[in-house]
Parts: structure tokens; C-alpha cells; sequence
């Protein structure tokens, strides 16, 4: 299967079809009264279809703006991206990805099961494609079965954050934008969905790019981190992540996981500097 | 272990009858004490009438106001129909404008940078100066009541009704738009929801004002209304008809009130219960 792609993408000259997302010379500029703030500064990188990649780094880095960069939600000053082969303007018109948000951002007059029924309804995508999973599906994808009656302030932040997973999943998007989704849950509920959120990624064979500031969520979720460096917002380095494609949390403990992420911390170290 | 286990599942049990007993007993404190407050002010009241032999041209006793309520019922409500007309006829019209307006603004952000200071004008204008003009304006038919009720319920519901459309958490605007929401979409979707707490809050200030503004409607020039009984008992020295008729108003705009209070219940069910 993969071969294939490969030797489809050869042949056609879109050669950036091959990756899901793939950045060159990424640059972002803020304008404000009193200054210029330089927030990304020549981000290159790609992430190959079916990856999970970390975009790891300290607060203010520029990683919640380079994701939403890809989701078109902002626009870059300079360098190029594309989704899927085509712009992030044309792969959000075509549904090509889904965004979860750090705080849930559910609709607090919408039940669970109707908040999970939003992206059906609007942008002109009325109905969900032919077997595709149906929002009931999802909502046990994310183990929230029995909840969907529920509206949002009867859910707990845990599982406020699981609908919206749900939600992204909706259509089922070829590539899932995460944006410290687990940020503000406290460890126990984030150590689950971190496992769980593997197993998603594993069943539906999304695309992901997971923003965090923690070095064992990065390294745990992803198959490759991206390091970045603040002021300005730079790649630090991309570190693959050589752990078994089958992990659970007990990985953690192990000494391969302590090495790499001594590897990160100190890239991340070197960033600060 | 066996015998603690007993005595405390005991233990458990007097101490949710204990919270339940304490639970009963605020439920009735709560009933109790407004008609406690209610009672001793009318006891309050009818001590100074009798205790200073206040005539009844300047101020009635409770138990005139009350009889005067019981025998001249019919005149009382006979006049609180038009009023009732005017209050609610301005209600829904200044409101349905000022939602109109707010809709407008949302989405032209031009026209409230120019027309909201020409709101703001018109809103410092008291209503009591407002009246006259609507008057020459409209005539002495029910129309400038109407119109007294209907503007001084626009602002209030049009500032909220403003602030409830714009203050859409920025993260669901972003969740629109990864989604390619039209910009109707994001209103009937968003914008409208959002905005209902808030508008609720203005239409239930707007219940009572709306009420005000008829009345005040109906004392220039106006032969009918509970603003008219009010001037011709003021003339006339009636003060039990006075009070009557101002009770009588009362009363409409707390029903009113009560009303709105239903209908966002009803309507906005969304929301997690406040603690008190």
C-alpha cells in the first residue's frame, strides 16, 4: 500500500502529495503598536499520511500558531504549506481535517450526541459521507456511550474534551489537529486519553499533529517529535521516536522512553538558551 | 468491625435526616420571610397613618387602599386594559427592533460605529421629556404610549442583545470557521444561542419598563389607562384610588415579569444551575 502511494506520487507531479502535511520556509510575523514579534521563523517539516507527529516546545514558541497555520485558521507572512497536496484553504473546504481545541469549545445548548452532529450540518456538508462512522459510533469511539443525552455542563472536563474528539472526528478527516487538547485535565484523566487517543489514532488511521508542552506526551503519543525554541519560533530538531507502534502507558518506565527523553529535554534545554 | 459497621451506616442515616430537617426548614425561611417583611410594612404603614391621624386626601390606611381595591375593581381593570395594550404592544415592538438592529450591527460593523452614538443620544433623553414629542408627533390615540413603551425597552435589549451576538467564545468562531460554517450558519448556529441568556436578561428589565413607559405615556393628555387614573386621583384627592391604581400597576409588571422568567426557563435550559 504504501509502495504504491509512493510510486503514484513519483509519477505525479505533485511530489508533496506523498506527505499529509509538509511545510517549506514557514514564517510569522505579528504586527503590533509597539513592535514587530517574529512568532515562527522558517519552519520546515513534513508529516508522512497515517504519522502522528508532537509539535513539542515552551509556551510561546509558536506551535499553536503553526498548527492553526495548517488549519487556515491564520495566514503565514511567508513560506509554503500544503495538506494533502493542495492548500490548507482548499483541504478545510473539503473537510480534510478536524481540529480539537484546548478547551473543548462544545456548544453548551447542544447535547453531547448534537454537538457531535455540528459538522454535518454546516459548511455546506449536509449528511455525512456513505460509511462513514455516525456521530453514535464515535461518541463510543471515545467511550462516552450512555452520555449522549447529556449537555455539556453535566460532563466532566475529561469528558467534555472526548466529545469534541468525537466531534473532530466527525466526516472522518484525514488529518486531526490537536492543540494542547489534554492541557488542562489533570494527570489521571490525561495518562487515559493519552492511551486512548494512541488506540483512535491506531483504529481510524488519521493523520495527526498533537501540540503539548509535555516531553512524555510528545514522545508517548507521537512517532516523531518536533522540538521547537522560542523567541523567535524555531525547529530545534525533529526527533523520531523508536518505541514500539504497540505502547501503553508502561512504556514509560522503560529504558528506551527515559533515553529519549533525556535526548528531548536536552534539545530542549539548548532551545532555551 | 461488624459491630462499628452497623452503628455507622446509623450514623449516616441521622445525619442525612439532620440535612434534610435543616433543608425543609430553609425551604420555608425562604417562604416565610418576604410575606413576614410584606406584613410588618403594612403594619408599619397602617401605625403611622392611625398613630399621626394622617387625613385621607394626604395618604389612605392599607385597609382603605384595600377596600377601595375590592369596590372599584371593575374601573381598575377597565383602565389597566389599555395600559396592558400599550405595555405589551411597545414590549414586543421595541425588542424586536432592537434584536433587528443588534443583527444588523453584528454583521455591519459600519453602520453601529455610526448609528450607536444616535442611540445613545436618544437614550439620554428622559422619558418624561421623550412623552411630550411622541405625543405631538403621534397624536393622543394609543400610538405614542406604544411608542414611549417600545423605546425605552429598545436600548436596553439592544446593548445586550449586542454584547450577547459578539461575545461568542473565540475558540467555537474558530471552530466555524475550520468547519467552512457560512456566515448565516454562524449566526442560527452561534451567534443566536449565545445571545439568548443575555437577551433574557434585558427583556425581563424591559417587562417592567415597558409598563413605566405606558403609564407615563398616558399622562399627557390621556383620558384612560392606569396613568390617567392616576392623575385624575391625584387631583382629586383620592389617595385610596391612588394607591389602588398604583397597586394595580404593580402588579401587571410583576406578572409580566414573571412571565419572561417562565419563558427563559423554558427556553434557555442549557445552563448549569447557579449556586446561591
Amino acid at each position: 500500500m504504501l509502495a504504491q502511494d509512493a510510486v503514484a506520487s513519483a509519477r505525479s507531479p505533485a511530489v508533496a502529495e506523498a506527505s499529509a502535511v509538509s511545510c517549506r520556509n514557514v514564517s510569522m510575523r505579528f504586527i503590533t503598536d509597539r513592535r514587530t514579534v517574529t512568532a515562527l521563523e522558517n519552519i520546515s517539516f513534513s508529516v508522512e499520511r497515517g504519522g502522528f507527529l508532537s509539535l513539542l516546545g515552551p509556551s510561546g514558541c509558536g506551535k499553536s500558531t503553526l498548527l492553526r497555520i495548517v488549519a487556515d485558521l491564520v495566514a503565514p507572512t511567508a513560506g509554503n504549506i500544503s495538506v494533502f497536496g493542495v492548500s490548507p484553504q482548499e483541504a478545510r473546504q473539503k473537510r480534510s481535517l478536524g481540529f480539537v481545541f484546548q478547551d473543548a469549545a462544545l456548544l453548551p445548548w447542544r447535547t453531547a450526541l448534537q454537538n457531535v452532529e455540528l459538522p454535518a450540518e454546516v459548511g455546506g456538508f449536509a449528511g455525512l459521507p456513505s460509511g462513514a462512522p455516525t456521530p453514535r459510533e464515535l461518541l463510543k469511539l471515545v467511550g462516552l456511550e450512555g452520555w449522549e443525552q447529556n449537555f455539556p455542563h453535566e460532563l466532566s472536563g475529561g469528558m467534555r474534551q472526548r466529545v469534541s474528539i468525537a466531534r473532530a472526528l466527525l466526516g472522518g478527516p484525514r488529518l486531526l489537529l490537536m492543540d494542547e487538547p489534554f492541557g488542562a485535565l489533570d494527570e489521571i484523566t490525561r495518562d487515559r486519553l493519552n492511551e486512548e487517543l494512541r488506540r483512535i489514532w491506531q483504529e481510524t488511521g488519521t493523520t495527526i499533529l498533537f501540540v503539548t508542552h509535555s516531553v512524555y506526551e510528545a514522545m508517548y503519543l507521537g512517532e516523531e517529535v518536533l522540538v521547537m525554541s522560542a523567541n523567535p519560533g524555531r525547529v530545534s530538531e525533529i526527533v523520531p521516536i523508536d518505541l514500539p507502534r504497540e505502547r501503553d502507558l508502561s512504556i514509560r518506565e522503560t529504558e528506551p522512553f527515559t533515553r529519549i527523553a533525556t535526548k528531548l529535554r536536552n534539545v530542549l534545554g539548548r532551545g532555551t538558551q | 468491625m461488624t459491630t462499628l459497621a452497623p452503628d455507622l451506616s446509623l450514623d449516616i442515616a441521622a445525619a442525612e435526616a439532620a440535612f434534610h430537617r435543616a433543608r425543609q426548614r430553609e425551604v420555608w425561611r425562604r417562604r416565610l420571610l418576604p410575606a413576614v417583611g410584606i406584613g410588618a410594612a403594612l403594619l408599619i404603614w397602617a401605625a403611622l397613618v392611625y398613630g399621626l391621624k394622617v387625613p385621607p386626601f394626604i395618604a389612605p390606611s392599607p385597609l382603605l387602599v384595600a377596600q377601595t381595591l375590592y369596590g372599584k375593581i371593575d374601573v381598575l381593570m377597565m383602565n389597566l386594559v389599555p395600559t396592558a395594550i400599550e405595555a405589551v404592544s411597545g414590549f414586543l415592538l421595541g425588542n424586536l427592533t432592537a434584536i433587528l438592529i443588534a443583527t444588523v450591527f453584528v454583521h455591519k460593523k459600519t453602520m453601529e460605529e455610526a448609528f450607536f452614538p444616535v442611540v445613545v443620544v436618544i437614550n439620554t433623553i428622559p422619558v418624561v421629556a421623550k412623552a411630550p414629542i411622541l405625543v405631538l408627533l403621534l397624536g393622543n390615540g394609543m400610538e405614542p404610549k406604544i411608542a414611549i413603551a417600545a423605546l425605552i425597552c429598545f436600548f436596553p435589549t439592544l446593548v445586550n442583545m449586542v454584547r450577547g451576538l459578539e461575545s461568542v467564545n473565540p475558540q467555537a468562531m474558530e471552530l466555524m470557521r475550520v468547519l467552512s460554517a457560512s456566515k448565516r450558519e454562524v449566526f442560527f448556529k452561534l451567534r443566536l444561542y449565545n445571545s439568548l441568556p443575555y437577551l433574557f436578561s434585558a427583556l425581563k428589565i424591559a417587562a417592567s419598563t415597558a409598563v413605566i413607559g405606558a403609564i407615563v405615556g398616558e399622562w399627557i393628555g390621556s383620558t384612560y389607562g392606569i396613568g390617567a387614573l392616576i392623575i385624575q386621583a391625584m387631583y382629586n384627592f383620592d389617595s385610596a384610588m391612588l394607591y389602588a391604581t398604583v397597586i394595580v400597576g404593580s402588579v401587571f409588571s410583576v406578572v409580566f415579569f414573571l412571565v419572561i422568567s417562565v419563558a427563559e426557563r423554558m427556553v434557555v435550559r442549557w445552563q448549569a444551575p447557579v449556586a446561591h
